[in-house]
Protein backbone atom coordinates (compact mmCIF):
# COMPACT_ATOMS: atom_id res chain seq x y z
CA UNK A 1 0.00 0.00 0.00
CA UNK A 2 1.37 3.41 -0.92
CA UNK A 3 1.66 6.05 1.79
CA UNK A 4 -1.16 8.09 0.26
CA UNK A 5 -3.46 5.11 0.06
CA UNK A 6 -2.60 4.16 3.61
CA UNK A 7 -3.45 7.66 4.73
CA UNK A 8 -6.69 7.59 2.84
CA UNK A 9 -7.60 4.30 4.44
CA UNK A 10 -6.91 5.71 7.89
CA UNK A 11 -8.92 8.79 7.07
CA UNK A 12 -11.80 6.73 5.76
CA UNK A 13 -11.97 4.45 8.77
CA UNK A 14 -13.92 6.84 11.03
CA UNK A 15 -16.48 7.55 8.34
CA UNK A 16 -16.93 3.90 7.57
CA UNK A 17 -17.26 3.21 11.26
CA UNK A 18 -19.94 5.85 11.61
CA UNK A 19 -21.79 4.73 8.53
CA UNK A 20 -21.60 1.12 9.55
CA UNK A 21 -22.84 1.84 13.02
CA UNK A 22 -25.69 3.89 11.68
CA UNK A 23 -26.68 1.04 9.43
CA UNK A 24 -26.30 -1.49 12.17
CA UNK A 25 -27.95 0.27 15.05
CA UNK A 26 -30.26 -2.25 16.65
CA UNK A 27 -33.24 -0.73 18.40
CA UNK A 28 -34.68 -3.68 20.19
CA UNK A 29 -33.43 -6.86 21.73
CA UNK A 30 -35.42 -9.86 20.58
CA UNK A 31 -33.85 -13.27 20.96
CA UNK A 32 -35.62 -15.89 18.85
CA UNK A 33 -33.11 -18.53 19.96
CA UNK A 34 -35.07 -18.63 23.23
CA UNK A 35 -37.02 -21.46 21.60
CA UNK A 36 -34.20 -23.49 23.15
CA UNK A 37 -35.81 -22.84 26.52
CA UNK A 38 -39.30 -23.70 25.33
CA UNK A 39 -40.43 -20.21 24.36
CA UNK A 40 -42.22 -20.51 21.05
CA UNK A 41 -44.00 -17.22 21.68
CA UNK A 42 -42.67 -13.82 22.72
CA UNK A 43 -45.36 -12.30 24.90
CA UNK A 44 -44.19 -14.02 28.08
CA UNK A 45 -41.06 -11.88 28.17
CA UNK A 46 -41.99 -8.79 26.13
CA UNK A 47 -44.86 -6.34 26.41
CA UNK A 48 -45.07 -6.48 22.62
CA UNK A 49 -46.66 -9.88 21.96
CA UNK A 50 -44.42 -10.43 18.95
CA UNK A 51 -41.25 -9.59 20.82
CA UNK A 52 -38.68 -6.86 21.20
CA UNK A 53 -38.82 -3.70 23.27
CA UNK A 54 -39.85 -3.52 26.90
CA UNK A 55 -39.39 -6.63 29.00
CA UNK A 56 -42.09 -7.82 31.35
CA UNK A 57 -41.08 -8.50 34.95
CA UNK A 58 -40.97 -12.19 34.05
CA UNK A 59 -38.85 -11.40 31.01
CA UNK A 60 -36.44 -9.38 33.13
CA UNK A 61 -36.08 -12.36 35.43
CA UNK A 62 -35.41 -14.76 32.57
CA UNK A 63 -32.95 -12.25 31.14
CA UNK A 64 -30.88 -12.70 34.26
CA UNK A 65 -31.46 -16.39 34.94
CA UNK A 66 -31.34 -17.85 31.44
CA UNK A 67 -29.30 -15.38 29.40
CA UNK A 68 -26.35 -14.27 31.46
CA UNK A 69 -23.19 -16.19 32.24
CA UNK A 70 -23.09 -14.96 35.80
CA UNK A 71 -26.44 -16.34 36.89
CA UNK A 72 -26.59 -20.05 36.21
CA UNK A 73 -30.05 -21.37 36.93
CA UNK A 74 -28.89 -25.00 36.97
CA UNK A 75 -26.36 -24.37 39.72
CA UNK A 76 -28.57 -22.08 41.77
CA UNK A 77 -31.58 -24.38 41.71
CA UNK A 78 -35.21 -23.88 40.75
CA UNK A 79 -36.01 -21.70 43.76
CA UNK A 80 -33.45 -19.06 42.83
CA UNK A 81 -34.78 -15.57 42.28
CA UNK A 82 -32.66 -12.77 40.81
CA UNK A 83 -34.32 -10.26 43.14
CA UNK A 84 -33.82 -6.61 42.39
CA UNK A 85 -30.87 -7.26 40.09
CA UNK A 86 -33.35 -7.83 37.31
CA UNK A 87 -35.33 -4.64 37.86
CA UNK A 88 -35.35 -1.23 36.22
CA UNK A 89 -32.29 0.67 37.47
CA UNK A 90 -31.51 -2.45 39.53
CA UNK A 91 -34.46 -1.69 41.76
CA UNK A 92 -33.34 1.83 42.71
CA UNK A 93 -36.79 3.09 41.73
CA UNK A 94 -39.93 1.29 42.81
CA UNK A 95 -42.32 1.20 39.90
CA UNK A 96 -46.04 0.56 40.16
CA UNK A 97 -46.95 -2.98 39.16
CA UNK A 98 -48.76 -1.66 36.10
CA UNK A 99 -45.73 0.21 34.78
CA UNK A 100 -42.62 -1.21 33.12
CA UNK A 101 -39.73 1.03 32.14
CA UNK A 102 -36.59 0.19 30.25
CA UNK A 103 -33.65 2.33 29.25
CA UNK A 104 -31.30 1.41 26.43
CA UNK A 105 -28.00 3.22 26.19
CA UNK A 106 -25.91 2.92 23.08
CA UNK A 107 -22.69 4.62 22.10
CA UNK A 108 -20.30 4.40 19.22
CA UNK A 109 -16.58 4.48 19.77
CA UNK A 110 -14.59 5.38 16.69
CA UNK A 111 -10.91 4.51 16.76
CA UNK A 112 -8.83 7.46 15.60
CA UNK A 113 -5.09 7.92 15.64
CA UNK A 114 -4.11 8.14 19.29
CA UNK A 115 -7.63 8.32 20.67
CA UNK A 116 -11.17 6.99 20.62
CA UNK A 117 -14.10 9.18 19.72
CA UNK A 118 -17.48 8.46 21.29
CA UNK A 119 -20.74 9.16 19.50
CA UNK A 120 -24.18 8.61 20.97
CA UNK A 121 -26.04 6.08 18.86
CA UNK A 122 -29.07 5.28 20.92
CA UNK A 123 -30.40 6.69 24.15
CA UNK A 124 -33.89 5.34 24.51
CA UNK A 125 -36.40 5.16 27.28
CA UNK A 126 -39.38 2.90 26.72
CA UNK A 127 -42.37 2.52 28.94
CA UNK A 128 -45.27 0.12 29.01
CA UNK A 129 -48.51 0.40 30.96
CA UNK A 130 -50.67 -2.61 31.75
CA UNK A 131 -53.78 -1.36 33.56
CA UNK A 132 -56.49 -3.99 33.50
CA UNK A 133 -57.76 -4.37 29.98
CA UNK A 134 -55.92 -1.26 28.85
CA UNK A 135 -52.38 -1.34 27.56
CA UNK A 136 -50.04 1.33 26.28
CA UNK A 137 -46.44 1.41 25.15
CA UNK A 138 -44.14 4.17 23.95
CA UNK A 139 -40.47 4.73 23.30
CA UNK A 140 -38.58 7.99 23.06
CA UNK A 141 -34.93 8.61 22.51
CA UNK A 142 -32.34 10.58 20.65
CA UNK A 143 -29.92 9.82 17.85
CA UNK A 144 -27.08 11.95 16.59
CA UNK A 145 -27.86 11.48 12.91
CA UNK A 146 -30.22 13.31 10.60
CA UNK A 147 -33.94 12.76 10.12
CA UNK A 148 -35.11 9.29 9.10
CA UNK A 149 -38.20 7.12 9.28
CA UNK A 150 -37.89 6.62 13.02
CA UNK A 151 -37.37 10.28 13.97
CA UNK A 152 -39.99 12.56 15.46
CA UNK A 153 -38.04 15.67 14.55
CA UNK A 154 -36.38 16.82 11.37
CA UNK A 155 -33.04 18.36 12.23
CA UNK A 156 -31.03 18.12 9.04
CA UNK A 157 -27.93 19.71 10.51
CA UNK A 158 -26.18 19.18 13.82
CA UNK A 159 -28.15 18.51 16.98
CA UNK A 160 -29.52 15.09 16.20
CA UNK A 161 -33.14 14.07 16.38
CA UNK A 162 -35.73 12.74 18.77
CA UNK A 163 -36.72 9.18 17.96
CA UNK A 164 -39.81 7.14 18.63
CA UNK A 165 -40.04 3.80 16.89
CA UNK A 166 -43.11 2.54 18.67
CA UNK A 167 -46.03 4.12 20.50
CA UNK A 168 -49.36 2.41 20.78
CA UNK A 169 -52.44 1.96 22.93
CA UNK A 170 -54.40 -1.26 23.20
CA UNK A 171 -57.11 -3.21 24.88
CA UNK A 172 -57.17 -6.85 25.94
CA UNK A 173 -60.91 -7.58 26.14
CA UNK A 174 -60.31 -11.28 26.74
CA UNK A 175 -57.20 -13.12 27.80
CA UNK A 176 -54.61 -13.48 25.04
CA UNK A 177 -56.46 -11.21 22.63
CA UNK A 178 -54.78 -7.85 22.25
CA UNK A 179 -56.01 -5.12 19.93
CA UNK A 180 -53.59 -2.24 19.41
CA UNK A 181 -53.48 1.02 17.49
CA UNK A 182 -50.41 3.14 16.93
CA UNK A 183 -46.90 2.79 15.56
CA UNK A 184 -45.70 -0.79 15.79
CA UNK A 185 -43.32 -3.36 14.40
CA UNK A 186 -44.86 -5.31 11.56
CA UNK A 187 -45.93 -8.87 12.34
CA UNK A 188 -43.80 -10.71 9.81
CA UNK A 189 -41.26 -13.48 10.09
CA UNK A 190 -38.88 -13.93 12.98
CA UNK A 191 -38.31 -10.77 14.99
CA UNK A 192 -34.66 -10.42 15.82
CA UNK A 193 -32.17 -7.77 16.80
CA UNK A 194 -30.30 -8.65 13.59
CA UNK A 195 -32.32 -6.14 11.62
CA UNK A 196 -29.80 -6.13 8.78
CA UNK A 197 -30.75 -9.68 7.79
CA UNK A 198 -31.60 -9.60 4.09
CA UNK A 199 -34.91 -11.23 4.96
CA UNK A 200 -35.72 -8.13 7.03
CA UNK A 201 -34.43 -5.34 4.80
CA UNK A 202 -35.82 -6.85 1.58
CA UNK A 203 -39.29 -7.23 3.04
CA UNK A 204 -39.22 -3.82 4.79
CA UNK A 205 -39.88 -5.48 8.14
CA UNK A 206 -36.73 -4.70 10.07
CA UNK A 207 -37.01 -3.59 13.68
CA UNK A 208 -34.92 -0.48 13.08
CA UNK A 209 -36.91 1.38 10.45
CA UNK A 210 -39.78 -0.94 9.54
CA UNK A 211 -42.45 0.30 11.95
CA UNK A 212 -45.78 1.57 10.63
CA UNK A 213 -48.94 3.08 12.05
CA UNK A 214 -51.96 0.84 12.00
CA UNK A 215 -54.41 -1.39 13.79
CA UNK A 216 -53.09 -4.70 15.05
CA UNK A 217 -54.83 -7.76 16.43
CA UNK A 218 -52.86 -10.45 18.24
CA UNK A 219 -54.33 -13.71 19.47
CA UNK A 220 -52.62 -16.64 21.11
CA UNK A 221 -54.40 -19.84 21.97
CA UNK A 222 -52.76 -23.16 22.77
CA UNK A 223 -50.10 -23.89 20.20
CA UNK A 224 -51.20 -21.13 17.85
CA UNK A 225 -50.22 -17.48 17.74
CA UNK A 226 -51.68 -15.22 15.13
CA UNK A 227 -51.23 -11.53 14.45
CA UNK A 228 -52.55 -9.29 11.70
CA UNK A 229 -52.00 -5.59 11.19
CA UNK A 230 -53.78 -3.18 8.90
CA UNK A 231 -51.13 -0.66 7.87
CA UNK A 232 -52.36 2.93 7.72
CA UNK A 233 -49.02 4.41 6.69
CA UNK A 234 -46.17 6.01 8.59
CA UNK A 235 -47.27 9.42 9.82
CA UNK A 236 -43.63 10.29 10.49
CA UNK A 237 -43.10 10.52 6.72
CA UNK A 238 -44.62 13.19 4.54
CA UNK A 239 -46.10 13.93 2.10
CA UNK A 240 -48.77 11.27 2.18
CA UNK A 241 -47.73 9.83 -1.18
CA UNK A 242 -44.75 8.14 0.48
CA UNK A 243 -46.84 6.29 3.06
CA UNK A 244 -47.25 2.57 2.52
CA UNK A 245 -50.66 1.09 3.19
CA UNK A 246 -51.76 -2.52 3.27
CA UNK A 247 -51.48 -5.43 5.67
CA UNK A 248 -48.94 -7.64 7.39
CA UNK A 249 -49.73 -10.89 9.16
CA UNK A 250 -48.23 -14.01 10.60
CA UNK A 251 -49.47 -17.35 11.83
CA UNK A 252 -47.26 -19.49 14.05
CA UNK A 253 -47.78 -23.03 15.25
CA UNK A 254 -45.72 -24.57 18.03
CA UNK A 255 -46.48 -28.30 18.03
CA UNK A 256 -43.70 -28.89 20.55
CA UNK A 257 -41.95 -26.73 23.12
CA UNK A 258 -38.81 -26.70 21.00
CA UNK A 259 -40.40 -26.04 17.63
CA UNK A 260 -42.40 -23.32 15.93
CA UNK A 261 -43.23 -23.10 12.26
CA UNK A 262 -45.26 -20.42 10.60
CA UNK A 263 -46.36 -18.37 7.65
CA UNK A 264 -46.06 -14.64 7.04
CA UNK A 265 -47.66 -12.44 4.43
CA UNK A 266 -47.35 -8.75 3.64
CA UNK A 267 -48.69 -6.43 0.96
CA UNK A 268 -48.35 -2.66 0.82
CA UNK A 269 -48.81 0.07 -1.74
CA UNK A 270 -47.33 3.55 -1.85
CA UNK A 271 -48.15 6.18 -4.43
CA UNK A 272 -44.47 7.05 -4.38
CA UNK A 273 -41.70 4.73 -3.23
CA UNK A 274 -39.14 6.41 -0.98
CA UNK A 275 -36.23 5.27 -3.14
CA UNK A 276 -37.52 4.94 -6.68
CA UNK A 277 -40.16 7.73 -6.53
CA UNK A 278 -42.71 5.72 -8.49
CA UNK A 279 -45.93 4.06 -7.37
CA UNK A 280 -45.02 0.63 -6.05
CA UNK A 281 -46.89 -2.36 -4.70
CA UNK A 282 -44.69 -4.50 -2.50
CA UNK A 283 -45.50 -8.07 -1.51
CA UNK A 284 -43.66 -10.64 0.58
CA UNK A 285 -44.78 -14.11 1.58
CA UNK A 286 -42.75 -16.68 3.45
CA UNK A 287 -42.44 -19.65 5.73
CA UNK A 288 -40.38 -19.50 8.90
CA UNK A 289 -39.30 -21.91 11.57
CA UNK A 290 -37.49 -22.09 14.90
CA UNK A 291 -36.27 -25.42 16.22
CA UNK A 292 -34.07 -26.50 19.10
CA UNK A 293 -32.98 -30.05 18.18
CA UNK A 294 -30.58 -30.26 21.09
CA UNK A 295 -30.15 -28.38 24.34
CA UNK A 296 -27.37 -26.11 23.17
CA UNK A 297 -28.46 -25.62 19.59
CA UNK A 298 -31.23 -23.53 18.03
CA UNK A 299 -31.95 -23.38 14.31
CA UNK A 300 -33.81 -20.48 12.71
CA UNK A 301 -34.89 -20.25 9.10
CA UNK A 302 -36.98 -18.09 6.81
CA UNK A 303 -37.62 -18.51 3.09
CA UNK A 304 -39.96 -16.57 0.90
CA UNK A 305 -40.81 -14.68 -2.24
CA UNK A 306 -41.03 -10.95 -2.84
CA UNK A 307 -42.93 -9.15 -5.56
CA UNK A 308 -42.44 -5.49 -6.45
CA UNK A 309 -44.74 -4.02 -9.06
CA UNK A 310 -44.84 -0.61 -10.68
CA UNK A 311 -46.85 0.57 -13.65
CA UNK A 312 -44.09 -0.57 -15.99
CA UNK A 313 -42.20 -3.28 -14.11
CA UNK A 314 -42.79 -6.49 -12.20
CA UNK A 315 -39.97 -8.13 -10.29
CA UNK A 316 -40.35 -11.37 -8.37
CA UNK A 317 -37.53 -12.19 -6.00
CA UNK A 318 -36.62 -14.59 -3.26
CA UNK A 319 -34.95 -14.17 0.11
CA UNK A 320 -34.10 -16.33 3.07
CA UNK A 321 -31.56 -17.61 5.54
CA UNK A 322 -30.61 -20.48 7.77
CA UNK A 323 -29.11 -19.65 11.12
CA UNK A 324 -27.58 -21.91 13.75
CA UNK A 325 -27.15 -20.58 17.28
CA UNK A 326 -24.96 -22.68 19.55
CA UNK A 327 -24.67 -21.94 23.28
CA UNK A 328 -21.85 -24.22 24.51
CA UNK A 329 -21.91 -22.64 27.97
CA UNK A 330 -24.68 -20.51 29.41
CA UNK A 331 -24.47 -16.96 28.16
CA UNK A 332 -21.96 -17.54 25.36
CA UNK A 333 -23.33 -17.96 21.86
CA UNK A 334 -21.72 -18.80 18.53
CA UNK A 335 -23.96 -18.00 15.61
CA UNK A 336 -23.56 -18.82 11.94
CA UNK A 337 -25.94 -17.54 9.25
CA UNK A 338 -26.12 -18.22 5.53
CA UNK A 339 -28.33 -15.83 3.55
CA UNK A 340 -29.45 -15.38 0.00
CA UNK A 341 -31.46 -12.77 -1.82
CA UNK A 342 -32.47 -12.09 -5.41
CA UNK A 343 -34.75 -9.12 -6.04
CA UNK A 344 -35.49 -10.13 -9.64
CA UNK A 345 -35.40 -13.81 -10.50
CA UNK A 346 -35.84 -13.06 -14.21
CA UNK A 347 -32.73 -10.97 -14.72
CA UNK A 348 -29.23 -12.22 -15.37
CA UNK A 349 -27.64 -10.94 -12.16
CA UNK A 350 -26.54 -13.65 -9.77
CA UNK A 351 -28.29 -13.71 -6.39
CA UNK A 352 -26.69 -12.08 -3.39
CA UNK A 353 -25.17 -14.62 -1.01
CA UNK A 354 -23.92 -13.62 2.40
CA UNK A 355 -22.16 -15.39 5.24
CA UNK A 356 -22.44 -14.05 8.76
CA UNK A 357 -20.55 -15.33 11.80
CA UNK A 358 -21.14 -13.90 15.25
CA UNK A 359 -20.36 -14.52 18.88
CA UNK A 360 -22.44 -13.05 21.64
CA UNK A 361 -21.60 -13.11 25.31
CA UNK A 362 -24.17 -12.15 27.91
CA UNK A 363 -21.44 -11.17 30.25
CA UNK A 364 -23.63 -10.04 33.14
CA UNK A 365 -27.17 -9.12 33.96
CA UNK A 366 -28.30 -6.39 31.53
CA UNK A 367 -25.07 -6.42 29.52
CA UNK A 368 -23.89 -8.37 26.50
CA UNK A 369 -20.97 -8.20 24.11
CA UNK A 370 -21.12 -9.22 20.48
CA UNK A 371 -18.70 -9.61 17.59
CA UNK A 372 -19.90 -9.94 13.99
CA UNK A 373 -18.04 -10.82 10.83
CA UNK A 374 -19.88 -10.69 7.53
CA UNK A 375 -18.89 -11.36 3.95
CA UNK A 376 -21.32 -10.11 1.34
CA UNK A 377 -23.22 -6.91 0.65
CA UNK A 378 -25.18 -4.89 3.17
CA UNK A 379 -28.39 -4.96 1.14
CA UNK A 380 -29.96 -7.18 -1.51
CA UNK A 381 -27.93 -5.89 -4.44
CA UNK A 382 -27.27 -8.75 -6.89
CA UNK A 383 -24.26 -8.07 -9.06
CA UNK A 384 -22.48 -5.88 -6.51
CA UNK A 385 -19.14 -7.29 -5.37
CA UNK A 386 -19.15 -8.68 -1.83
CA UNK A 387 -17.01 -7.15 0.86
CA UNK A 388 -16.01 -7.92 4.43
CA UNK A 389 -17.52 -6.16 7.41
CA UNK A 390 -16.71 -6.65 11.04
CA UNK A 391 -18.16 -5.20 14.22
CA UNK A 392 -17.68 -5.48 17.94
CA UNK A 393 -20.73 -4.52 19.94
CA UNK A 394 -21.76 -4.21 23.54
CA UNK A 395 -25.31 -3.72 24.74
CA UNK A 396 -26.67 -2.62 28.07
CA UNK A 397 -30.17 -1.99 29.32
CA UNK A 398 -31.46 -0.76 32.63
CA UNK B 1 -24.53 -0.45 22.56
CA UNK B 2 -20.90 0.13 21.90
CA UNK B 3 -19.73 -0.55 18.39
CA UNK B 4 -16.26 -0.53 16.95
CA UNK B 5 -15.73 -1.13 13.27
CA UNK B 6 -12.97 -3.53 12.50
CA UNK B 7 -12.84 -3.80 8.74
CA UNK B 8 -14.98 -2.59 5.92
CA UNK B 9 -14.74 -1.80 2.25
CA UNK B 10 -16.54 0.67 0.05
CA UNK B 11 -20.23 0.47 -0.75
CA UNK B 12 -22.96 2.88 -1.74
CA UNK B 13 -23.10 6.04 0.33
CA UNK B 14 -26.73 6.42 1.36
CA UNK B 15 -26.07 9.76 3.06
CA UNK B 16 -24.75 11.48 -0.08
CA UNK B 17 -28.13 12.31 -1.67
CA UNK B 18 -29.17 14.15 1.51
CA UNK B 19 -25.90 16.04 1.62
CA UNK B 20 -26.28 17.12 -2.02
CA UNK B 21 -29.87 18.19 -1.35
CA UNK B 22 -28.81 20.33 1.60
CA UNK B 23 -25.72 21.73 -0.07
CA UNK B 24 -27.49 22.86 -3.23
CA UNK B 25 -30.85 23.72 -1.65
CA UNK B 26 -32.71 21.18 -3.74
CA UNK B 27 -36.49 20.95 -3.32
CA UNK B 28 -36.15 17.21 -2.64
CA UNK B 29 -33.57 14.50 -2.14
CA UNK B 30 -32.23 13.06 -5.41
CA UNK B 31 -32.35 9.31 -5.85
CA UNK B 32 -29.26 7.13 -6.14
CA UNK B 33 -29.43 7.17 -9.94
CA UNK B 34 -27.92 10.64 -9.84
CA UNK B 35 -24.61 8.79 -9.64
CA UNK B 36 -25.45 5.09 -10.00
CA UNK B 37 -27.19 3.08 -12.69
CA UNK B 38 -30.44 2.54 -10.75
CA UNK B 39 -32.60 4.50 -8.31
CA UNK B 40 -31.62 2.19 -5.49
CA UNK B 41 -28.17 1.62 -6.89
CA UNK B 42 -24.78 1.09 -5.43
CA UNK B 43 -21.24 0.36 -6.50
CA UNK B 44 -19.02 2.50 -8.69
CA UNK B 45 -20.69 5.65 -10.11
CA UNK B 46 -21.79 5.08 -13.69
CA UNK B 47 -23.76 8.24 -14.46
CA UNK B 48 -22.05 11.27 -16.02
CA UNK B 49 -22.69 13.41 -12.93
CA UNK B 50 -21.28 10.77 -10.58
CA UNK B 51 -18.21 10.24 -12.72
CA UNK B 52 -17.60 13.98 -12.89
CA UNK B 53 -17.94 14.25 -9.10
CA UNK B 54 -15.51 11.41 -8.62
CA UNK B 55 -13.07 13.11 -10.98
CA UNK B 56 -13.28 16.17 -8.71
CA UNK B 57 -12.34 14.39 -5.54
CA UNK B 58 -15.52 12.71 -4.34
CA UNK B 59 -14.64 9.72 -2.17
CA UNK B 60 -16.38 7.76 0.59
CA UNK B 61 -15.86 10.72 2.93
CA UNK B 62 -18.78 13.05 3.63
CA UNK B 63 -16.34 15.94 3.66
CA UNK B 64 -15.55 15.47 -0.04
CA UNK B 65 -19.12 16.18 -1.20
CA UNK B 66 -19.10 19.97 -0.84
CA UNK B 67 -15.64 20.52 -2.40
CA UNK B 68 -16.61 18.28 -5.33
CA UNK B 69 -19.84 20.22 -5.85
CA UNK B 70 -17.93 23.50 -5.62
CA UNK B 71 -15.51 22.21 -8.25
CA UNK B 72 -18.41 21.13 -10.45
CA UNK B 73 -19.78 24.66 -10.28
CA UNK B 74 -16.41 26.30 -10.84
CA UNK B 75 -15.74 24.07 -13.85
CA UNK B 76 -19.28 24.74 -15.12
CA UNK B 77 -19.84 21.04 -15.74
CA UNK B 78 -22.89 20.44 -17.93
CA UNK B 79 -23.28 16.68 -18.15
CA UNK B 80 -26.27 16.64 -20.46
CA UNK B 81 -25.16 19.61 -22.56
CA UNK B 82 -28.44 21.46 -22.27
CA UNK B 83 -26.80 24.78 -21.48
CA UNK B 84 -27.53 24.71 -17.74
CA UNK B 85 -24.73 23.57 -15.48
CA UNK B 86 -25.29 20.50 -13.30
CA UNK B 87 -25.34 22.25 -9.92
CA UNK B 88 -27.92 24.75 -11.16
CA UNK B 89 -30.09 21.98 -12.60
CA UNK B 90 -30.02 20.13 -9.29
CA UNK B 91 -30.94 23.32 -7.41
CA UNK B 92 -34.02 23.45 -9.62
CA UNK B 93 -34.85 19.81 -8.92
CA UNK B 94 -33.80 18.69 -12.39
CA UNK B 95 -31.67 15.72 -13.40
CA UNK B 96 -28.33 16.82 -14.88
CA UNK B 97 -27.61 13.45 -16.50
CA UNK B 98 -28.28 12.81 -20.19
CA UNK B 99 -31.80 11.44 -20.54
CA UNK B 100 -32.35 11.42 -16.81
CA UNK B 101 -35.81 11.82 -15.29
CA UNK B 102 -36.16 15.06 -13.33
CA UNK B 103 -36.49 14.70 -9.59
CA UNK B 104 -38.76 17.50 -8.40
CA UNK B 105 -38.83 20.48 -10.75
CA UNK B 106 -39.48 23.76 -8.94
CA UNK B 107 -43.17 24.59 -9.23
CA UNK B 108 -44.17 21.00 -10.05
CA UNK B 109 -45.47 20.35 -6.56
CA UNK B 110 -43.34 17.22 -6.31
CA UNK B 111 -41.44 17.02 -3.05
CA UNK B 112 -39.22 14.36 -1.62
CA UNK B 113 -40.01 12.49 1.56
CA UNK B 114 -39.48 14.44 4.75
CA UNK B 115 -39.27 12.84 8.14
CA UNK B 116 -40.45 13.80 11.58
CA UNK B 117 -43.86 15.06 12.59
CA UNK B 118 -42.55 17.65 15.05
CA UNK B 119 -40.49 20.76 14.49
CA UNK B 120 -36.75 20.71 14.81
CA UNK B 121 -35.15 20.65 18.23
CA UNK B 122 -32.12 22.76 19.14
CA UNK B 123 -30.50 19.96 21.12
CA UNK B 124 -31.37 16.76 22.91
CA UNK B 125 -30.41 18.34 26.24
CA UNK B 126 -33.89 19.63 26.97
CA UNK B 127 -35.52 16.27 26.43
CA UNK B 128 -33.07 14.37 28.55
CA UNK B 129 -33.09 17.03 31.25
CA UNK B 130 -36.81 16.41 31.49
CA UNK B 131 -36.24 12.70 31.71
CA UNK B 132 -33.67 13.12 34.48
CA UNK B 133 -36.00 15.38 36.45
CA UNK B 134 -38.76 12.81 36.15
CA UNK B 135 -36.58 9.99 37.38
CA UNK B 136 -35.29 12.06 40.29
CA UNK B 137 -38.84 12.93 41.24
CA UNK B 138 -39.76 9.24 41.26
CA UNK B 139 -36.73 8.44 43.39
CA UNK B 140 -37.60 11.22 45.83
CA UNK B 141 -41.17 9.96 46.10
CA UNK B 142 -39.92 6.47 46.83
CA UNK B 143 -37.62 7.69 49.61
CA UNK B 144 -40.44 9.68 51.20
CA UNK B 145 -42.68 6.64 51.18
Amino acid sequence: MTPSRSGAARAAAPLLALLSAALWSAPAAAYPFMVRHGYTGCGECHTDPSGGGVLTEYGRGQGVILLSSVHNADKRGPEYSPGKSKDFLFGAVNLPDALALQADIRALIIPEPGKFRAIGMQNDLEGSLDAGVFRADASVGWISSGPARETLTSNAGKGGNLVSRTHWVGVEPVKNLLVRAGRMNLPYGIRTEQHMLLARTSTLTDANKGQEYGLDVNYEVGKIRAEAMGIAGDLQISPDAYRRRGYSALLGWGPRRNLEIGLSSLMTHAAMDEVTRVATTHQAHEVFGRWAPAGALALLAEAGLTLDQTVTTTAMGSVGYLQADLEPVQGFHVQGTGEWCDNDLSDAAAPTYRGWLATQWYIAAHVDLRADAMYGTLYCTPGVAPSFLGLIQAHAYL
Amino acid sequence: MLSILLVSTAFAMPQFPGLIETDLGMPCTPTCDLCHSTAGGSGVPTQAFGIAMKDRGLSVMDSTVTPALDAMGADMVDSNGDGTIDTEELAQGLNPNPGGTDYCPVGSGITGPSYGCLSTVPSPAAGFAGLAVGLLAMLRRRRRS
